[in-house]
């Protein structure tokens, strides 16, 4: 519903996407940080699915799901650890300890199949445990520690397998759960699948959650840190290790319920399969950092290289030679897009575009309407000293002046030659003003929105956010820029949100993107709901509305240009040129006492400017290779105050010819026969008289703002 | 920007990446050390300024009188009493003096001996945008900055990249003019070497160096290279140290531009001159001039140090080439532009184009 | 044991039949049942056929026919290797299409591919296990699936379409003998055993035969450890058996491969000639070994020599013969014979297989 501007640029439809724009705020996103290893998962997966013959058939998957569920299982244990800010290279043996374990349970003891789950799962958590209290409790090192522990329980396991294999090899013992628990189904998915499924969620949610997963996170971010805060440390570090344990276990459980086979070499190396799924998933090996998923996504990846490699009948050695590659290649690559990922997006999150614009009027022309004067030199200083961009300036009935801040604060003078009072501190960047008979103050503040303020100083926010546009990438729904506001017969206020991309103090950004960024918006006082009128136009500044309230004035800055947006009458909702090709960058726009407007010009376009804004790739290098002190900019130096009829002709300039006091004027207002004048940048107010011939009988012009 | 010119773009990108010690060094010196920044130029006592001449080359005939060009005249100052009378008024734009005030060359004119008030015409070469001219042994030795332009036109030859310029020596007896050296782009100053007149000193504004030109030998070696700003004329201090004037810094800006093919021709097709991205003798603050970011007023002013258009700086440079002392004129200041320095008696004076003025830096003589 | 007996009253039933299959000829067996006898829907050529017909009608059927063979051993092993060599040239001469992979001495890699090849349906496969219950389940998968299995070498619990290999119990029997005769000769009663995995067949009969037979001549056993078929491990628990018991006269296993790492041992040990090392396989690693003396004896079961051929004949038939999978079981056992120096420098007693 809200209408599209983006015919005002003059280019065609094409020029609304850009791919440069949509990556910058893509890689902004925070799920993007996973973006490496799912990259990678994907890329194995395409390229086994094409290359190797019947990667992508059921069957494959199974047996896919099967490794992939074992390797899992051990991978998640590993994370936990890691997450905790220690390591764990025992899991391996820990996992053919308790598979050996199993076996002996299942085939030589004829323990119930429940029995001999809860006993493998258990052991393995002793095993763990013995990690655990020897790191946690005894405070040795954890790799030397779990090392140590891998040969032990290495030799444990061959020590099973010398004793017990030859006896368990010629014993049978078939029983239903377990088959079921290593070759079943469950809705056409492997148990083993299923159990991996069930399990990585519960440990997601302890992991991200729960007070354990909080804790274990805490400790391995700082531990010193989480030692202050009274988190008992060895008790998590011991669950760590446990639970790890108990995973690794409940993985040795159910490679001896699928292949039946204890051997030696069961789970021998497999702590350097586990430590590639890990790191390539994204979990950081030096703590703190890691999700259950990010595991699984390494895990899965881990166990595709191996089944796609299997399919391709390549000989064994070249799985462990593609792991250490892909190793080694991926983690400079994710240590290297954590980084740099900031600094990627700076560099291409701005997308210069191309606006159509005509050449600017030659303001050099002798006796033209845009020959240099004088007449704003010598203007009257007001707060000389005490302000810092003063944008807007705005008058209430009693004569006294209102003007905003840098700094965040609302000013208040009670005549020209009296000095500033503080009314408020808003916060912010204020901009816009606009003030009603009772004295309250509407100001468009940059950063957060649109805010009421009370003459005692009260400050109430107004319109902060509004719908987000879904099918933009860049979350759109906070008011990033607002600029100016007036007040419409109904009571509604209209606003302009400058930019939807850059904030306040990079309005140069925007200004060198040339992309329409902005949007009109519109706030109901009465449903405190605030809407968006018009859309896709080029940096909105100035808003006025018009003389008979039937419509509303809208200042382009980047465009050169004033719209008018029709609010009432036949040609409601439309939105018609009303001034077009002006030389300067139209800033506010404020009704005059005569009919016309006062429009300031916050800044002139100069050739090399137009020149530029027709060459995207060359502002894009510029941007790139100079430094930011040294980009091209319109001339913002030079403003002048210009006075435009209803019918949209520019009759008279007022400018600063020596260029002394006010350097760039963004505001005027007219009261009582005096033009007022503000700048975003200066350290003044301004006030000329003027001249008799230009104020009619009628004083004053403001409109009412019906109090929020 | 068309296809080829993007690829050769990119392949230049590739070979710097590969290649680092074979690529141009673009990266801009910072001044540092003897050229460490200052205002000493807004400090220097003023010695003469006009309204509408703009003075260019400076001679020192004595110790009490400077003689400079401004416009088509030779002027006389007398620093003792602080007024000018001509000296010669010639047919054409003055644009070289010899140093001691003896000869004068008008651009798109000829070499003329300066003796008594007469200006007598020396041979009848007509000589193209001559910059600097140093005389020795019966030899005068020309720098023409280019063989397009003329002198006042420096900004055109520098955005078209030229690269015409040329060292001339004229036989002060039989008048014949000879081309030393070809191709040099923009020779803006031409001093005596350290070594006598065998060796001369040469600048080369827009490949921003100095070079040492062996006559006998006709070859040339830079002596300093990867100056921060465009070296304009050189002048002896006599004690082996040298003046180098600069007529304005390099900005990043300006060398983008100047690699930025396109964008250059279409500037110099549409966009006036006074308007172009371009180093400039002042800065008007014209409506239409090209600004930069850094140069935004802030409270109403100009940070000294934001890259700006013009700039003033004096160096003294030891006969090896370390920088000594700069004296600067920052932006903002009104004495941007100097083209000129030479060493009067105990002081050193100079010649600010851009702010219309002679100035004096008392006592600083070494 | 219950399951050893009945592999010998297995393997005897099936040697009776393999007997009588071989010593019958086509026209006794055709007369005496006749066409009858072929169970309903198989293969197989017509009782009346000429030669060019043999030739075309057996060929197409087995023209195009996908077999995989999946060993235990890797590479590095000189069997493996001859398997590969005559495999590969006997299957392309009938034009099947065969792949040969090894999982290495990974025994969970090899089930891993091993349920991979079955994923692919392939028409036969030819395995080679790394213990009894490790691939017991994929056999029987692979058979009602519909896929032939041959068994090499070291077979599994799971019985399939044919095992094809020696006599352990009968090899490791005489090869003990021999030890043990050596050893009265040198007046010591001290040997040892050193298997490969501690549940593979080969492994598990080598123990107990060796064991019985050491028992029966009266020799002392003072280990029986896994060498885990890797030389590096067998040197390491030769040389501690060397210096816990200098009276060692005989160490006996089985897989030349790994016997290699106890002759080392010994013959750093200084020992040659007064321990023995005793092996099963006679590839050129063994007969250096008896060339040098650090081997006593190995015996040649055709392991690579004709064990290959073997494959390939016994697939030929199953691929023609129209036989369902797993229908009939049997056991083929190979010819074995006691190689040492007197005879290893005969055609035929070792061999070589260059790599791949």
């Amino acid at each position: 519903m809200p209408k599209d501007a983006f015919a005002l640029t003059g280019m065609s439809w094409r020029h609304r996407f850009s791919f440069q724009r949509s990556l910058a705020e893509l890689l902004g996103k925070r799920w993007m940080e996973a973006m490496v290893p799912c990259l990678l998962l994907v890329s194995v997966l395409t390229y086994f699915g094409v290359t190797a013959d019947g990667f992508l058939t059921l069957d494959n998957a199974s047996t896919l799901s099967q490794n992939f569920a074992e390797l899992g299982l051990v991978a998640l244990g590993m994370t936990i650890v890691l997450i905790g800010g220690g390591i764990d290279l025992s899991v391996g043996a820990v996992f053919g300890v308790v598979n050996g374990f199993a076996l002996i349970a299942f085939r030589l003891l004829d323990w119930p199949v429940p029995l001999v789950v809860a006993a493998a799962i258990a052991l393995g958590a002793l095993l763990g445990s013995v990690n655990g209290v020897l790191i946690a409790y005894a405070k040795t090192r954890p790799f030397i520690t779990t090392l140590v522990t891998l040969l032990a329980y290495r030799t444990v396991a061959e020590y099973i397998d010398t004793m017990y294999s030859p006896r368990m090899a010629t014993t049978t013992r078939i029983d239903p759960i377990w088959d079921m628990l290593g070759a079943g189904r469950l809705a056409g998915l492997t148990t083993q699948f299923v159990l991996l499924v069930v399990v990585a969620l519960v440990v997601h949610v302890l992991l991200s959650r729960s007070r354990w997963g909080w804790r274990i996170t805490a400790i391995g971010s700082s531990r010193t840190s989480a030692r202050r805060a009274g988190m008992n440390l060895p008790a998590i570090t011991f669950s760590t290790y446990a639970v790890a344990g108990a995973l690794a276990g409940a993985a040795g459980l159910l490679t001896a319920s699928r292949l039946e086979q204890s051997s030696a070499s069961t789970g021998l190396g497999m702590e350097f399969a586990v430590l590639t799924a890990v790191v390539i998933g994204g979990v950081s090996l030096a703590g703190g950092r890691g999700t259950a998923m990010r595991a699984l996504i390494g895990a899965l990846t881990v166990a595709a290289i191996s089944q796609g490699l299997t399919l391709q009948a390549q000989p064994r050695p070249l799985y462990s030679a593609v792991l250490a590659v892909i190793l080694l290649v991926f983690a400079a690559a994710d240590l290297k897009w954590g980084k740099n990922r900031g600094k990627a997006i700076q560099k291409i999150y701005m997308a210069p575009g191309r606006f159509r614009l005509r050449a600017s009027p030659d303001i050099y022309q002798q006796g033209g309407v845009w020959e240099l004067n004088d007449r704003l030199t010598g203007a009257q200083a007001i707060g000389l000293g005490e302000l810092d961009g003063p944008e807007d300036v705005v008058l209430d009935e009693r004569g006294r002046l209102y003007c905003g801040d840098r700094r965040g604060w609302l000013w208040r003078f009670d005549g020209p030659d009296s000095p500033a009072e503080l009314v408020a501190r808003v916060g912010g960047h204020p901009l816009g003003l606009v003030i009603d008979k009772d004295g309250n103050i509407a100001m468009c503040v940059a950063g957060m929105g649109l805010y009421g303020i009370t003459p005692e100083g009260q400050v109430t926010p107004l319109a902060t956010d509004v719908k987000r546009t879904w099918y933009r990438i860049n979350d759109d729904s906070a008011i990033r820029l607002a600029d100016d506001l007036d007040v419409a017969a109904d009571g509604k206020i209209y606003f302009s949100d400058a930019s939807t991309r850059f904030d306040g103090d990079e309005y140069f950004l925007d200004l060198i993107e040339s992309r329409p960024n902005g949007r009109l918006l519109r706030y109901d006082p009465d449903t405190g709901q605030t809407t968006v009128v018009l859309r896709n136009y080029a940096f909105p500044n100035g808003i006025c509305v018009s003389h008979d309230g039937a419509s509303v004035l809208i200042n382009s800055s980047n465009l050169y240009r004033i719209d008018r947006f029709h609010l009432a009458g036949p040609k409601a909702g439309q939105l018609e040129p009303f001034a077009e090709n002006l030389p300067g960058i139209p800033d506010n726009i404020n009704r005059a006492s005569d009919g016309g407007y006062w429009v300031a010009f916050a800044g002139m376009r100069t050739p090399v400017w137009d020149l530029a804004i027709s060459m995207p790739k060359f502002r894009r290098r510029m941007v790139k290779e100079l430094p930011f002190d040294e980009w091209l900019v319109p001339n913002l130096n030079t403003s002048c105050v210009i006075k435009i009829t209803e019918a949209g002709q520019v009759v008279e300039s007022l400018w600063d010819g020596q260029q002394k006091d006010h350097a760039v004027i963004t505001s005027m207002r007219e009261h009582d026969g005096y033009l007022y004048l503000g700048g975003l940048t200066n350290d003044r107010l301004g006030r000329i008289a003027l001249p008799q011939h230009e104020i009619p009988a009628r004083a004053g012009s403001e409109r009412v703002v019906s109090a929020p | 920007m068309s296809l080829t010119s993007e690829l050769r773009r990119s392949l230049g990108l590739a070979a710097e990446f590969l290649l680092p010690s074979r690529s141009e060094n673009r990266a801009i010196p910072s001044l540092d050390g003897g050229l460490a920044a200052n205002d000493l130029v807004d400090a220097c006592q003023v010695l003469w300024s006009g309204a509408d001449a703009e003075p260019d080359d400076l001679a020192v005939a004595d110790e009490h009188t400077l003689l400079f060009t401004a416009g088509r005249d030779v002027l006389g100052l007398d620093r003792r009493t602080g007024r000018t009378h001509t000296v010669a008024s010639l047919p054409g734009r003055v644009s070289a003096l010899a140093p001691d005030g003896d000869f004068a060359v008008v651009d798109g004119g000829g070499l003329y001996r300066l003796a008594g008030g007469v200006a007598e015409r020396v041979g009848d070469t007509s000589f193209t945008c001559p910059t600097s001219l140093v005389h020795a042994d019966g030899q005068a030795y020309l720098t023409l900055g280019s063989a397009e332009f003329a002198a006042d036109q420096w900004t055109h030859d520098l955005m078209g990249k030229g690269a015409s310029g040329s060292l001339v020596r004229v036989d002060l007896a039989s008048g014949r003019a000879e081309t030393l050296a070809a191709g040099l782009a923009w020779p803006a100053g031409v001093a005596i070497g350290p070594d006598g007149p065998s060796k001369l000193l040469v600048t080369e504004a827009w490949r921003h160096r100095v070079l040492e030109f062996d006559v006998t030998r006709r070859a040339s070696r830079p002596l300093l290279a990867n100056l921060p700003g465009y070296p304009w004329r050189l002048a002896p201090e006599g004690n082996g140290d040298y003046l180098l004037a600069f007529v304005a810094l390099r900005t990043h800006l300006v060398d983008f531009v100047l690699r930025e093919d396109y964008f250059r021709a279409e500037m110099i097709r549409t966009v006036p001159p006074e308007f172009w991205i371009s180093p400039a003798l002042r800065s008007t603050g014209e409506r239409w001039e090209p600004l930069q970011i850094g140069s935004i007023k802030h409270l109403n002013q100009t940070k000294p140090w934001a890259p700006s258009r013009s700039y003033g700086l004096l160096a003294r440079m030891a006969a090896d080439g370390t920088f000594l002392r700069g004296w600067h004129a920052r932006a903002g200041s009104a004495r941007t532009g100097i083209t000129a320095g030479r060493r009067a008696g105990a002081d050193i004076v100079m010649v600010s184009k851009g702010g219309r003025m002679l100035l004096a830096a008392e006592g600083e003589a070494a | 044991m219950g399951t050893y007996k009945q592999v010998i009253v297995a393997a005897g039933v099936a040697l009776t039949l393999a007997l009588t299959g071989c010593t019958s000829t086509r026209n006794e067996g055709a007369a005496e049942q006749g066409a009858a006898t072929q169970p309903a829907g198989s293969g197989g050529l017509p009782a009346i056929a000429s030669p060019q017909e043999v030739i075309a009608k057996s060929l197409g059927a087995m023209r195009g026919k996908k077999v995989q063979m999946i060993t235990i051993s890797g590479d590095g092993a000189a069997l493996t290797r001859a398997w590969k060599e005559r495999t590969v040239l006997g299957f392309r001469e009938v034009g099947v299409d065969f792949t040969a992979i090894n999982a290495n001495f990974d025994t969970q890699v090899l089930a891993q591919q091993v349920q991979t090849a079955i994923d692919q349906k392939p028409d036969a496969l030819i395995l080679h296990n790394a213990d009894l219950s490790g691939l017991a389940k994929l056999i029987q998968q692979a058979q009602s699936a519909g896929i032939y299995v041959i068994v090499l070498n070291l077979g599994s619990n799971a019985q399939s379409d044919a095992y094809i290999g020696p006599n352990w119990t009968a090899m490791v029997g005489k090869l003990a003998e021999r030890a043990a005769a050596d050893c009265k000769a040198m007046n010591k009663k001290d040997v040892a055993i050193i298997s490969g995995f501690a549940s593979d067949t080969g492994s598990l009969l080598t123990v107990e035969s060796a064991t019985q037979v050491f028992k029966d001549q009266g020799m002392n056993l003072v280990a029986s450890q896994p060498g885990q078929y890797d030389p590096t491990k067998a040197n390491e628990i030769t040389r501690t058996l060397l210096q816990q018991h200098p009276g060692l006269c005989a160490l006996i296993g089985n897989w030349d491969g790994m016997m290699s790492g106890a002759a080392n041992a010994v013959a750093q040990a200084g020992k040659i000639g007064q321990v023995g090392v005793y092996t099963t396989d006679s590839s050129d690693v063994a007969c250096d070994g008896i060339a040098k003396g650090t081997v006593a004896a190995a015996v040649n079961y055709g392991g690579g020599t004709t064990m290959g051929d073997d494959a390939v004949a016994v697939t030929q038939y199953l691929l023609q013969s129209g036989v369902t999978p797993g229908a009939s079981r049997t056991a083929l056992f190979t010819p074995t014979q006691i190689i040492d120096k007197s005879n290893y420098q005969l055609a035929g007693s070792c061999y070589a297989a260059a790599a791949q």
